[in-house]
Protein backbone atom coordinates (compact mmCIF):
# COMPACT_ATOMS: atom_id res chain seq x y z
CA UNK A 1 0.00 0.00 0.00
CA UNK A 2 1.09 3.25 -0.90
CA UNK A 3 2.07 5.91 1.69
CA UNK A 4 -0.52 9.22 1.44
CA UNK A 5 1.41 12.16 -0.04
CA UNK A 6 0.02 14.92 2.35
CA UNK A 7 1.32 17.61 -0.24
CA UNK A 8 -0.63 16.18 -3.00
CA UNK A 9 -3.65 15.44 -1.38
CA UNK A 10 -6.75 17.38 -2.15
CA UNK A 11 -7.42 18.50 1.34
CA UNK A 12 -4.01 20.17 1.41
CA UNK A 13 -4.61 21.96 -1.90
CA UNK A 14 -7.88 23.29 -1.20
CA UNK A 15 -6.25 24.31 2.26
CA UNK A 16 -3.11 26.01 0.40
CA UNK A 17 -5.96 27.65 -2.50
CA UNK A 18 -7.88 29.18 1.21
CA UNK A 19 -4.60 30.74 2.17
CA UNK A 20 -3.64 32.53 -0.59
CA UNK A 21 -7.64 33.26 -1.37
CA UNK A 22 -8.00 36.89 0.54
CA UNK A 23 -4.42 38.52 -1.29
CA UNK A 24 -5.86 37.59 -4.49
CA UNK A 25 -9.15 38.78 -3.48
CA UNK A 26 -7.14 41.85 -2.41
CA UNK A 27 -4.83 42.10 -5.53
CA UNK A 28 -7.70 41.88 -8.05
CA UNK A 29 -10.03 44.53 -6.73
CA UNK A 30 -6.93 47.30 -6.36
CA UNK A 31 -5.59 46.57 -9.70
CA UNK A 32 -9.31 46.21 -11.03
CA UNK A 33 -9.59 49.65 -9.53
CA UNK A 34 -6.24 51.21 -10.95
CA UNK A 35 -6.56 49.99 -14.77
CA UNK A 36 -10.32 51.30 -14.58
CA UNK A 37 -9.22 54.80 -13.61
CA UNK A 38 -6.18 54.55 -16.17
CA UNK A 39 -8.44 53.78 -18.80
CA UNK A 40 -10.74 56.66 -17.55
CA UNK A 41 -8.11 58.95 -18.83
CA UNK A 42 -6.44 57.38 -21.88
CA UNK A 43 -6.60 61.31 -23.00
CA UNK A 44 -4.97 62.88 -20.34
CA UNK A 45 -1.38 62.30 -19.87
CA UNK A 46 -0.54 63.47 -16.39
CA UNK A 47 -3.52 61.50 -14.65
CA UNK A 48 -2.27 58.72 -16.72
CA UNK A 49 1.04 59.18 -15.75
CA UNK A 50 0.57 59.67 -12.18
CA UNK A 51 -1.82 57.13 -12.10
CA UNK A 52 0.79 54.36 -13.30
CA UNK A 53 3.33 55.49 -10.76
CA UNK A 54 0.92 54.88 -8.43
CA UNK A 55 0.18 51.06 -9.67
CA UNK A 56 3.98 50.12 -10.12
CA UNK A 57 3.87 51.40 -6.69
CA UNK A 58 1.29 49.11 -5.44
CA UNK A 59 2.71 46.63 -7.61
CA UNK A 60 5.80 46.23 -4.94
CA UNK A 61 3.63 46.39 -2.02
CA UNK A 62 2.46 43.25 -3.49
CA UNK A 63 5.47 41.49 -4.49
CA UNK A 64 6.73 41.52 -0.64
CA UNK A 65 6.16 38.95 1.14
CA UNK A 66 2.81 39.27 2.65
CA UNK A 67 2.19 37.98 6.39
CA UNK A 68 -0.80 35.61 5.89
CA UNK A 69 -2.12 34.27 8.70
CA UNK A 70 -4.38 31.57 7.71
CA UNK A 71 -7.75 32.10 10.11
CA UNK A 72 -9.36 29.40 10.92
CA UNK A 73 -13.15 29.80 10.77
CA UNK A 74 -15.44 29.66 13.63
CA UNK A 75 -19.41 29.65 14.65
CA UNK A 76 -18.97 33.07 16.22
CA UNK A 77 -17.85 34.44 12.35
CA UNK A 78 -22.05 34.24 11.19
CA UNK A 79 -22.63 36.70 14.15
CA UNK A 80 -20.18 39.00 12.46
CA UNK A 81 -21.62 38.48 8.84
CA UNK A 82 -24.84 39.37 10.95
CA UNK A 83 -23.33 42.75 12.23
CA UNK A 84 -22.00 43.11 8.81
CA UNK A 85 -25.57 43.04 7.25
CA UNK A 86 -27.24 45.15 9.94
CA UNK A 87 -24.19 47.90 9.76
CA UNK A 88 -25.22 48.43 5.74
CA UNK A 89 -28.69 48.33 6.37
CA UNK A 90 -28.73 51.05 9.32
CA UNK A 91 -26.47 53.29 7.42
CA UNK A 92 -28.23 53.01 3.96
CA UNK A 93 -31.60 53.87 6.37
CA UNK A 94 -29.82 56.73 7.27
CA UNK A 95 -28.37 57.85 3.91
CA UNK A 96 -31.93 57.79 2.17
CA UNK A 97 -34.29 58.09 4.60
CA UNK A 98 -33.39 60.77 6.65
CA UNK A 99 -31.26 62.41 3.90
CA UNK A 100 -28.15 62.55 6.50
CA UNK A 101 -25.71 61.75 3.23
CA UNK A 102 -23.73 58.38 3.08
CA UNK A 103 -20.69 60.27 5.26
CA UNK A 104 -22.40 61.37 8.06
CA UNK A 105 -24.73 57.89 8.37
CA UNK A 106 -21.26 56.04 7.73
CA UNK A 107 -20.09 58.10 10.00
CA UNK A 108 -22.81 58.06 13.00
CA UNK A 109 -23.03 53.73 12.64
CA UNK A 110 -19.08 53.35 13.01
CA UNK A 111 -18.73 56.13 16.20
CA UNK A 112 -21.88 54.13 17.70
CA UNK A 113 -20.29 50.89 16.66
CA UNK A 114 -16.95 52.02 18.05
CA UNK A 115 -18.85 52.33 22.04
CA UNK A 116 -20.10 48.93 22.20
CA UNK A 117 -16.87 46.91 24.20
CA UNK A 118 -17.25 49.98 26.77
CA UNK A 119 -20.68 47.56 27.76
CA UNK A 120 -18.81 45.20 28.96
CA UNK A 121 -14.76 45.23 28.62
CA UNK A 122 -14.46 41.28 29.29
CA UNK A 123 -15.93 40.27 26.48
CA UNK A 124 -14.17 39.39 23.20
CA UNK A 125 -17.87 39.25 20.96
CA UNK A 126 -18.50 42.73 21.52
CA UNK A 127 -14.92 43.82 21.23
CA UNK A 128 -15.05 42.55 17.29
CA UNK A 129 -18.35 43.84 16.81
CA UNK A 130 -17.25 47.27 15.69
CA UNK A 131 -15.54 46.03 12.77
CA UNK A 132 -17.93 44.20 10.85
CA UNK A 133 -20.56 46.78 11.62
CA UNK A 134 -17.96 49.58 10.32
CA UNK A 135 -17.49 47.46 7.21
CA UNK A 136 -21.03 47.03 6.49
CA UNK A 137 -21.80 50.66 6.90
CA UNK A 138 -19.43 51.09 3.89
CA UNK A 139 -21.67 48.92 1.87
CA UNK A 140 -24.28 50.61 3.24
CA UNK A 141 -22.88 54.11 1.46
CA UNK A 142 -23.76 52.53 -1.67
CA UNK A 143 -26.02 55.25 -3.99
CA UNK A 144 -29.59 54.40 -4.19
CA UNK A 145 -29.34 54.43 -8.12
CA UNK A 146 -26.87 51.69 -7.87
CA UNK A 147 -28.88 50.10 -4.75
CA UNK A 148 -32.14 50.29 -6.13
CA UNK A 149 -32.92 48.97 -2.63
CA UNK A 150 -32.90 47.10 0.72
CA UNK A 151 -32.48 43.45 -1.01
CA UNK A 152 -29.31 45.06 -3.00
CA UNK A 153 -28.04 46.25 0.05
CA UNK A 154 -28.92 43.04 2.25
CA UNK A 155 -26.93 40.91 0.02
CA UNK A 156 -23.68 43.50 -0.53
CA UNK A 157 -23.86 43.30 3.33
CA UNK A 158 -23.62 39.42 3.16
CA UNK A 159 -21.21 39.55 0.64
CA UNK A 160 -19.01 41.40 2.52
CA UNK A 161 -19.24 39.83 6.16
CA UNK A 162 -18.28 36.46 3.84
CA UNK A 163 -15.75 38.29 2.65
CA UNK A 164 -14.65 39.99 6.17
CA UNK A 165 -14.42 36.27 7.46
CA UNK A 166 -12.44 34.68 4.85
CA UNK A 167 -9.73 37.49 5.39
CA UNK A 168 -10.00 37.98 8.84
CA UNK A 169 -5.75 37.82 8.88
CA UNK A 170 -4.74 39.23 6.08
CA UNK A 171 -3.23 42.80 5.72
CA UNK A 172 -4.42 43.31 9.71
CA UNK A 173 -3.24 46.64 10.67
CA UNK A 174 -3.55 48.50 7.11
CA UNK A 175 -5.70 51.37 6.69
CA UNK A 176 -8.62 51.06 3.68
CA UNK A 177 -8.84 47.06 4.34
CA UNK A 178 -12.39 47.25 5.56
CA UNK A 179 -13.13 49.77 2.54
CA UNK A 180 -12.02 47.15 0.16
CA UNK A 181 -14.00 43.96 1.68
CA UNK A 182 -17.01 46.35 1.34
CA UNK A 183 -16.00 47.37 -2.47
CA UNK A 184 -16.22 43.65 -3.17
CA UNK A 185 -19.16 42.51 -1.70
CA UNK A 186 -20.86 45.41 -3.37
CA UNK A 187 -18.96 44.60 -6.59
CA UNK A 188 -20.43 40.75 -6.65
CA UNK A 189 -23.57 41.99 -5.94
CA UNK A 190 -23.41 44.41 -8.97
CA UNK A 191 -21.88 41.78 -10.76
CA UNK A 192 -24.94 39.33 -10.10
CA UNK A 193 -27.74 42.15 -11.13
CA UNK A 194 -25.78 42.74 -14.30
CA UNK A 195 -25.45 38.81 -15.59
CA UNK A 196 -28.79 37.58 -14.02
CA UNK A 197 -31.49 40.39 -14.36
CA UNK B 1 -7.78 76.65 -5.27
CA UNK B 2 -10.02 73.83 -5.29
CA UNK B 3 -7.69 71.23 -5.79
CA UNK B 4 -4.93 72.62 -3.46
CA UNK B 5 -8.18 72.85 -0.70
CA UNK B 6 -8.67 68.80 -1.94
CA UNK B 7 -4.65 67.87 -1.79
CA UNK B 8 -4.12 69.59 1.95
CA UNK B 9 -7.59 67.69 3.26
CA UNK B 10 -6.15 64.28 1.99
CA UNK B 11 -3.03 64.86 3.50
CA UNK B 12 -4.29 66.33 7.19
CA UNK B 13 -7.09 63.91 7.27
CA UNK B 14 -5.32 60.68 6.98
CA UNK B 15 -2.49 62.54 9.54
CA UNK B 16 -4.76 63.40 11.86
CA UNK B 17 -6.58 60.21 11.66
CA UNK B 18 -3.44 58.29 12.46
CA UNK B 19 -2.89 60.50 15.10
CA UNK B 20 -5.85 60.27 17.08
CA UNK B 21 -5.68 55.72 16.60
CA UNK B 22 -2.20 55.74 17.52
CA UNK B 23 -0.95 58.34 20.26
CA UNK B 24 -4.11 59.01 21.35
CA UNK B 25 -5.37 55.21 21.13
CA UNK B 26 -9.01 55.64 20.35
CA UNK B 27 -8.57 52.95 17.96
CA UNK B 28 -9.34 52.87 14.19
CA UNK B 29 -12.39 52.76 14.10
CA UNK B 30 -13.57 55.87 16.51
CA UNK B 31 -10.95 57.89 15.06
CA UNK B 32 -12.25 57.63 11.81
CA UNK B 33 -15.74 57.46 12.43
CA UNK B 34 -15.05 60.94 14.59
CA UNK B 35 -13.55 62.58 11.44
CA UNK B 36 -16.17 61.21 9.16
CA UNK B 37 -18.87 62.93 11.77
CA UNK B 38 -17.58 65.84 11.76
CA UNK B 39 -16.51 66.36 8.63
CA UNK B 40 -20.14 64.97 7.36
CA UNK B 41 -22.30 66.98 10.35
CA UNK B 42 -20.24 70.35 9.39
CA UNK B 43 -20.94 70.33 5.79
CA UNK B 44 -24.49 69.26 6.43
CA UNK B 45 -25.34 72.09 8.69
CA UNK B 46 -23.04 74.71 6.66
CA UNK B 47 -23.95 73.50 3.15
CA UNK B 48 -23.66 77.39 1.48
CA UNK B 49 -20.19 78.03 3.36
CA UNK B 50 -17.87 76.67 0.68
CA UNK B 51 -19.07 76.19 -2.89
CA UNK B 52 -20.80 73.28 -4.34
CA UNK B 53 -18.02 71.09 -6.14
CA UNK B 54 -16.45 71.46 -2.58
CA UNK B 55 -19.11 70.95 0.04
CA UNK B 56 -20.26 67.91 -2.43
CA UNK B 57 -16.00 66.36 -1.70
CA UNK B 58 -14.69 67.46 0.96
CA UNK B 59 -16.55 65.49 3.46
CA UNK B 60 -16.08 62.23 0.86
CA UNK B 61 -12.02 62.82 0.76
CA UNK B 62 -11.81 63.87 4.31
CA UNK B 63 -13.84 60.35 5.67
CA UNK B 64 -11.90 58.47 2.47
CA UNK B 65 -8.30 59.44 3.90
CA UNK B 66 -9.24 58.89 7.34
CA UNK B 67 -9.04 55.00 6.29
CA UNK B 68 -6.05 55.67 5.76
CA UNK B 69 -5.08 56.56 9.08
CA UNK B 70 -6.55 53.69 10.30
CA UNK B 71 -3.43 51.68 10.00
CA UNK B 72 -1.30 51.23 12.71
CA UNK B 73 2.02 52.56 14.09
CA UNK B 74 3.17 48.39 14.46
CA UNK B 75 2.99 48.41 10.28
CA UNK B 76 3.08 52.04 9.43
CA UNK B 77 6.19 53.00 11.41
CA UNK B 78 7.12 56.16 9.28
CA UNK B 79 4.59 59.03 9.84
CA UNK B 80 5.69 60.40 6.10
CA UNK B 81 4.19 57.07 4.65
CA UNK B 82 0.52 58.31 6.15
CA UNK B 83 1.35 61.49 4.76
CA UNK B 84 2.07 60.67 1.14
CA UNK B 85 -0.66 57.64 1.14
CA UNK B 86 -3.50 60.88 1.80
CA UNK B 87 -1.73 62.77 -1.33
CA UNK B 88 -1.74 59.48 -3.49
CA UNK B 89 -5.72 59.17 -2.17
CA UNK B 90 -6.19 62.80 -3.19
CA UNK B 91 -4.98 62.51 -6.66
CA UNK B 92 -6.46 58.98 -7.18
CA UNK B 93 -9.85 60.41 -6.24
CA UNK B 94 -9.29 63.24 -8.24
CA UNK B 95 -8.58 61.58 -11.45
CA UNK B 96 -11.16 58.83 -11.10
CA UNK B 97 -13.83 59.16 -13.58
CA UNK B 98 -17.36 58.04 -12.88
CA UNK B 99 -17.55 54.01 -13.62
CA UNK B 100 -17.23 53.18 -9.88
CA UNK B 101 -19.67 56.49 -8.64
CA UNK B 102 -21.83 55.50 -5.94
CA UNK B 103 -20.24 52.49 -5.10
CA UNK B 104 -19.86 51.73 -1.58
CA UNK B 105 -16.31 50.24 -0.39
CA UNK B 106 -15.01 52.88 -3.64
CA UNK B 107 -13.26 55.11 -1.03
CA UNK B 108 -11.74 52.49 1.17
CA UNK B 109 -10.80 50.49 -2.05
CA UNK B 110 -9.28 53.94 -2.87
CA UNK B 111 -7.32 54.37 0.48
CA UNK B 112 -6.01 50.66 0.45
CA UNK B 113 -4.62 51.60 -3.00
CA UNK B 114 -3.07 54.91 -1.75
CA UNK B 115 -1.25 53.45 1.39
CA UNK B 116 -0.25 50.46 -0.30
CA UNK B 117 1.74 52.30 -2.96
CA UNK B 118 3.24 54.71 -0.39
CA UNK B 119 4.23 51.47 1.43
CA UNK B 120 5.43 49.98 -1.77
CA UNK B 121 7.57 53.35 -2.32
CA UNK B 122 9.00 53.01 1.09
CA UNK B 123 10.27 49.29 0.36
CA UNK B 124 11.19 50.46 -2.64
CA UNK B 125 13.50 53.55 -1.31
CA UNK B 126 14.62 50.93 1.17
CA UNK B 127 15.98 48.69 -1.03
CA UNK B 128 17.77 51.31 -3.35
CA UNK B 129 19.22 52.13 -0.06
CA UNK B 130 20.88 48.96 0.78
CA UNK B 131 21.93 48.37 -2.61
CA UNK B 132 23.76 51.24 -2.85
CA UNK B 133 26.00 50.66 0.60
Amino acid sequence: MQPLDLNNSIFFRVRKLYKILPVFIFLVLHFLFLIIAIFENQGNPYPLLLLSIIAIFLGFFYSRKLKNDNSQLKKIDILLIVFCVLGALSTYWLNVEHNLGAVLASGIVGLLSSFIPFMNRRSDLLRELPVPIYCGSFAGMTAPFIANGYSFIFFAGLFCGIILVISKNTLHGYGGKLGTVAFGGVSIMSLILFLFF
Amino acid sequence: MDISLILIAGILSALVTFYLNNKIQLGGIMASAGISVFAGGFFYLFPELLNSYLTANLPLIIMGASFIGMATSRIIKQTWVIGISGLFFSIIFLFTGSFFEGFGGNLGSTAAISLGSAYGLNHLIRKLRFLKS
